[in-house]
């Protein structure tokens, strides 16, 4: 397996290799069948995944930049629903 | 053949729907961020966002339209094309996140520091993500894309015809934006709007226009395939065209005749779009790969094509009956200007 295809992989199989219980565990288990499950196929047979991964080199950039812009907006989410539930709601005239 | 073909049309028409109503809609926050201060803008300010609140939404259905039918139907070149051009696609991407949040959450800044930044946001995003989607255009046209991928991730599309047509796309929004801002103003009857988009719509078309004229010399220059196809036969009578109705708009703005206006400024863009697609046929990646070997197998085309026939079916009757609902005003909501949060304006 391509390094990047790995190291994708590495970067998400840690994460749930604790068991959890009842269908959540379950849904964990599915999609660790059907990702682990297949490789090193992309399209089973027919294309493998390091012939499917991209070349271009920014995508952790791409990837660490969008999870922040994500991260910044829940915040400001968060902290707008906070201030909309402490204020009295608004009569609408008209 | 026929079904390369009919997907081909179906990607234009895509194309062309974004770069009208897409670009109309990131023009009128490029109004937005040149309107000057916080007092003076906020009468300009209050116009785009009453103009944009009904549509804006369904503007954007055909960035989706146009990225589902390039990944299904011309997969061999969206490998590439993704690979090589990333950077301009993502800062776009991120562009159109940071837009929308900061639009929708506008009306709850409640300290002009809250407003100043969301609107900021909202304006620079709105001349980000044309002048990125320009750019990938540019970088495609002039054949920056290699068609086993990996193109430079960088240089690839700040070469000076990328950066042109993303000036170019920031432009044309901007033409449409002012000319569709001014009509709607005159419908708010609010004779100080219509003047001020007057002459916004009068001097971006200019501007607009010498960008267009002065941009196939750049073409010329650096990508002489492409002008060649922009000077002879069909892509010449789509350049005319475009020409031809950017000069009736000019006029018809000029005479304060901004209903038709809207679909002559329509059609200069539209044409411009059509005809960069016909100098270019039959290469997607110019000198690199044809339409034909980009295109994925018949049976893919043919249920794209039913698909889209489908979804056209209830997208168009949608679609016509949310813009004669806008032109008829009634979905207009009352006028407010922008300053600090407009909550506080209300109140």
């Amino acid at each position: 397996v391509a390094p990047p295809t790995s190291a994708g992989l590495a970067l998400v199989l840690p994460l749930r290799r604790h068991r959890r219980p009842g269908v959540a565990g379950r849904v964990d288990r599915g999609l660790d069948r059907d990702e682990v499950g297949r490789q090193p196929w992309i399209v089973y047979e027919v294309m493998r995944t390091e012939e499917a991964v991209t070349g271009a080199d920014g995508v952790p950039v791409g990837y660490a930049a969008l999870a922040l812009t994500y991260l910044g907006l829940a915040i400001v989410a968060f902290y707008l629903l906070r201030r909309l539930a402490g204020r009295p709601p608004e009569l609408e005239v008209g | 053949m026929f079904l390369e073909d009919a997907a081909v049309a179906v990607l234009m028409l895509g194309v062309t729907a974004y770069a009208v109503l897409g670009g109309a809609d990131f023009g009128a926050g490029f109004w937005d961020l040149t309107a000057g201060g916080a007092r003076r803008g906020a009468r300009v300010r209050g116009m785009v966002k009453r103009s944009m609140g009904p549509v804006w939404e369904a503007n954007h259905v055909w960035l989706i339209f146009v990225l589902v039918i390039f990944w299904t139907a011309f997969p061999v070149a969206f490998g590439p094309v993704m690979e090589t051009l990333y950077v301009p696609l993502f800062l776009a991407a991120v562009g159109i996140i940071f837009r929308g949040a900061a639009f929708a959450l506008r009306g709850e800044a409640a300290t002009i520091e809250e407003a100043r930044a969301l609107g900021a946001a909202f304006a620079l995003s709105s001349v980000l993500v044309p002048f990125c989607f320009g750019a990938t255009i540019g970088a495609i046209a002039t054949g920056q894309v290699p068609a086993e991928g990996g193109g430079d991730a960088i240089s690839s599309w700040t070469g000076l015809v990328p950066v042109y047509v993303g000036v170019l796309a920031v432009a044309t929004g901007a033409y449409i934006a002012a000319v569709f801002l001014a009509a709607d103003s005159v419908r708010a009857g609010l004779p100080d709007l219509v003047r001020a988009f007057r002459v916004r719509a009068l001097g971006a078309a200019v501007v607009t226009g010498l960008l267009a004229i002065g941009g196939l010399f750049v073409v010329r220059d650096r990508a002489p395939e492409l002008y060649d196809g922009l000077t002879s036969g069909p892509g010449l009578a789509l350049v005319s065209a475009s020409a031809l109705a950017g000069r009736v708009t000019l006029v018809l703005v000029w005479r304060g005749r901004y209903g038709p206006a809207r679909f002559t400024s329509a059609a200069a863009v539209g044409s411009l779009v059509v005809g960069w697609f016909v100098a270019q046929r039959p290469d997607f990646l110019p000198g690199e790969l044809s339409f034909a070997d980009a295109a994925a197998g018949d049976a893919t085309l043919t249920a794209l094509l039913v698909c889209v026939a489908v979804g056209l079916l209830i997208l168009v009757p949608s679609l016509t009956v949310l813009y004669r609902l806008v032109l008829q005003g009634r979905l207009d909501t009352e006028f407010h200007p922008i300053t600090a949060g407009d909550r506080g304006e209300r109140e």
